[in-house]
């Protein structure tokens, strides 16, 4: 079994945020969650090599930083950039800023299906140990 | 011929330049003068003893003969149709037999006569038969005569001119013209004039002609009459005016017409016409310019001329922008060659439709619909947000009822559940209502439902509604409210203003500290809103107000876009107003003026 590592969930909305915490956690995910990009960083730099997340599930639209603005900082950073990121957006049309961004791994659309947030996070940080 | 006598005329002959010779009665030369000698080139010695027909092969024999035979003197002219000479000849018979004979040459006499003679045969000829009217007046300006193309021409036989004066003949209104010059010509100042003016005919209608009056001098050179050549120009006026009117039409219909017009003559492209179009397109009159003067920077242009007017060919080109100092302005343009009577390319025309209002439309309506693109965007990414997180929580329901986890369900959970989808609701609603009032705004469909009632009391209530909001957002406030403000508003719609101005106020001035006051001056109502966000720039102050607007990237802050454009529509249809006071990193201050009587929009 693959060795489960936490998952970083980057999402401005309040309760959407709380609400897949409260989901991966109960299914026995750690999930450290961040509001916006800059939160995010900061919570990377923060972290020791071992303890980095072993995926990002990463929100497009977000204020002070955006997830596109994130994603160019972590895929260039030697330490981050080996992390799968999960782009979660919201963005109907395939608008511009979803073309333009390159480096994720998988991209869930929103509203997104409870099954396949397990089915992506599985498949990037493995079988949670259980609650 | 008595012997005296004919000595004197022998000594005068040699004197005058007369011939003479003398024959006896076999015809043979016994005398000859020195003019003879000359005149032959032969000597006395070489004349005398030979011959009369030897000698005058050529010569009229008969004549010589009758005298020789009929024995009476004769004077008859002797024509040498060899040498086309023509002589005066004196013949005398002699006692001898024989005959005298005196000769004059006349040759140069005859040959001026036969010429003044076929002159005047010419001229009679030309008189008769000419096209032109050809007159003689008197030096009084009466008719002396007129050839038959005059007499056709003003309709009168020519016995009747010779009763009329000239000023009989001449059109009222042009009598005048010529006057002052027939004078002159008359006392010999002028040689000859010419004129342009109307005839009048026998019959009372009149022709444009034109005339060339010419003085005739006597022997004595004075001037003894005048002759007048006069041409019927009638048709050719008529011709030339037709001419005149059709290029003036045209170029009347090129003056005012919109589309631009110029004509280019030359290879420098020097503007010989421009219309009214073209002054306004370029802000001046270029004619008299070279394209090159008029607009040096149009470089694209002046290739093209030179192209045109080097093969010819038309060019057609599409939505060329002119910069005509101030602004930029389109133009379909047309060039095509123009080419002289010979054929040879002369100069080129420009035909040109400005299309600067549709070039600016389209680009209007482009970025209209790309407008609306993005707003359907944002619409659909908004719309997204508060579904995802209830399609969260009915899944996650069903799961935890699936499996059986009877703590999901716990009172305190159920709550938590229970506001989240409030929250979402409203704010669902909310986006629809926005939707809803933008399209009613765009179709002018929106109505308002005005009633008396208190505005302070109800604002209140709004602000109460959205402290919960503004406590989570740690937004400090501080309210003042003027008590038992009354007037006639669409109440919702008002409240929607605040609850606009309120989410703007969290949104962008999170954490900090917010002002709302209410007040009444001069029978209207203020509400201030302020508050401790970033600020905005005045260049952007008034942006905010429109459709779509948002200064911050849409990927940074939620919302449509439309709040401030809604606001502003509802408190202008209650004959308010509403504007913002804001200075960068001092927060922005939103004030809100309603009238209370309640207009009606």
């Amino acid at each position: 079994m693959k060795i489960c590592k936490s998952i970083l969930l980057v999402e401005d909305d309040d309760d959407i945020r709380e609400q897949i915490t409260e989901i991966l956690s109960e299914e026995g995910y750690q999930v450290e969650a961040a509001e916006n990009g800059k939160i995010a960083l900061d919570y990377l730099k923060a972290c020791s090599a071992e303890h980095l997340p072993g995926c990002m599930i990463l929100d497009l639209m977000m204020p002070v930083m955006t997830g596109k603005q994130l994603m160019e900082i972590t895929l260039q950073d030697p330490l981050f950039k080996h992390i799968p990121i999960i782009v979660a957006s919201a963005k109907g049309s395939p608008s511009e800023d979803l073309l333009n961004i390159q480096g994720y791994v998988e991209k869930i659309k929103k509203p997104m299906d409870i099954e396949e947030l397990f089915r992506v996070v599985e498949t990037y940080c493995g079988k949670p140990a259980g609650p | 011929m008595k012997n005296d006598q004919f000595l004197k005329k022998f000594n005068q002959s040699e004197q005058v330049g007369d011939g003479f010779f003398q024959l006896d009665q076999h015809w043979i030369f016994t005398r000859v003068n020195k003019v003879l000698e000359r005149e032959l080139k032969l000597s006395r010695e070489e004349i005398l003893g030979r011959q009369f027909q030897e000698i005058f092969p050529q010569r009229n024999f008969e004549k010589y003969e009758s005298v020789m035979v009929e024995r009476v003197p004769e004077t008859f002219i002797d024509h040498n149709p060899e040498r086309d000479t023509w002589t005066e000849v004196n013949a005398y018979p002699e006692d001898d037999g024989g005959m005298a004979v005196f000769y004059h040459d006349l040759t140069p006499q005859i040959r001026a006569e036969n010429k003044t003679k076929l002159n005047e045969e010419r001229l009679n000829a030309i008189f008769q038969y000419s096209t032109l009217g050809i007159n003689l007046f008197d030096l009084d300006g009466r008719f002396l005569d007129a050839n038959p193309a005059f007499c056709k021409m003003t309709g009168y036989p020519v016995e009747d001119l010779r009763n009329l004066h000239k000023s009989d003949l001449t059109f009222q209104k042009d009598l005048d013209k010529s006057k002052s010059l027939f004078e002159r010509l008359v006392r010999g100042e002028l040689p000859s004039y010419q004129i342009e003016k109307r005839y009048t005919r026998k019959d009372g209608t009149w022709f444009w002609a034109q005339s060339t009056l010419s003085s005739i001098r006597n022997i004595s050179d004075e001037v003894s009459s005048i002759v007048a050549l006069t041409e019927d120009i009638t048709d050719r006026r008529r011709l030339e005016r037709e001419v005149h009117n059709e290029r003036e039409n045209f170029r009347n219909l090129f003056r005012q017409t919109p589309e631009m017009v110029c004509i280019l003559i030359g290879p420098e492209h020097r503007f010989e016409f421009v219309n009214e179009a073209h002054i306004k397109a370029l802000g001046f009159d270029a004619t008299g310019m070279t394209v090159r003067e008029a607009q040096p920077e149009s470089v694209q242009i002046h290739g093209i001329l030179d192209e045109v007017y080097r093969t010819g060919e038309t060019a057609l080109l599409k939505e060329i922008a002119v910069d005509v100092g101030t602004s930029l302005r389109y133009f379909d343009l047309t060039y095509a060659a123009r080419a002289n009577d010979l054929g040879v390319i002369d100069g080129v025309m420009i035909l040109g439709t400005e299309i600067t209002d549709m070039v600016i439309g389209r680009d209007k309506l482009k970025a209209a619909v790309s407008a609306r693109t993005e707003f359907l965007s944002v619409a659909s990414h908004e719309l997204r947000t508060p579904l995802t997180s209830l399609k969260l929580q009915a899944q996650s329901m069903r799961r935890n009822y699936a499996s059986g986890k009877a703590d999901a369900f716990s009172p305190e959970k159920i709550k938590k559940l229970v506001e989240i989808n409030e929250r979402q609701i409203g704010r669902l609603t909310r986006l629809v209502d926005d939707m809803l009032d933008f399209s009613r705004i765009e179709s002018g469909k929106l109505t308002y439902r005005k009633v008396e009632g208190d505005l302070s009391k109800n604002l209140q209530e709004v602000f109460e509604g959205l402290k919960e909001q503004l406590d989570n957002a740690h937004c400090e406030t501080s309210v003042a409210f003027e008590s038992n403000i009354r007037g006639v508003f669409d109440f919702p719609r008002i409240e929607q203003v605040l609850t606009n101005l309120l989410t703007n106020a969290m949104r962008y001035g999170k954490g900090r500290p917010v002002g709302i006051s209410l007040t009444k001056k001069n029978h209207e109502a203020i509400l201030r809103v302020k508050d401790s966000g970033p600020g905005i720039e005045v260049a952007d102050q008034q942006k905010i107000f429109k459709r779509f607007e948002r200064l911050v990237n849409p990927s940074e802050v939620s919302g449509l876009g439309l709040g401030l454009f809604i606001s502003q529509e509802i408190v202008e249809a209650h004959g308010g107003t509403i504007r913002i006071e804001s200075k960068m990193g001092e927060g922005s201050e939103f004030i809100v003026s309603l009238p209370l009587g309640g207009h009606t929009k």
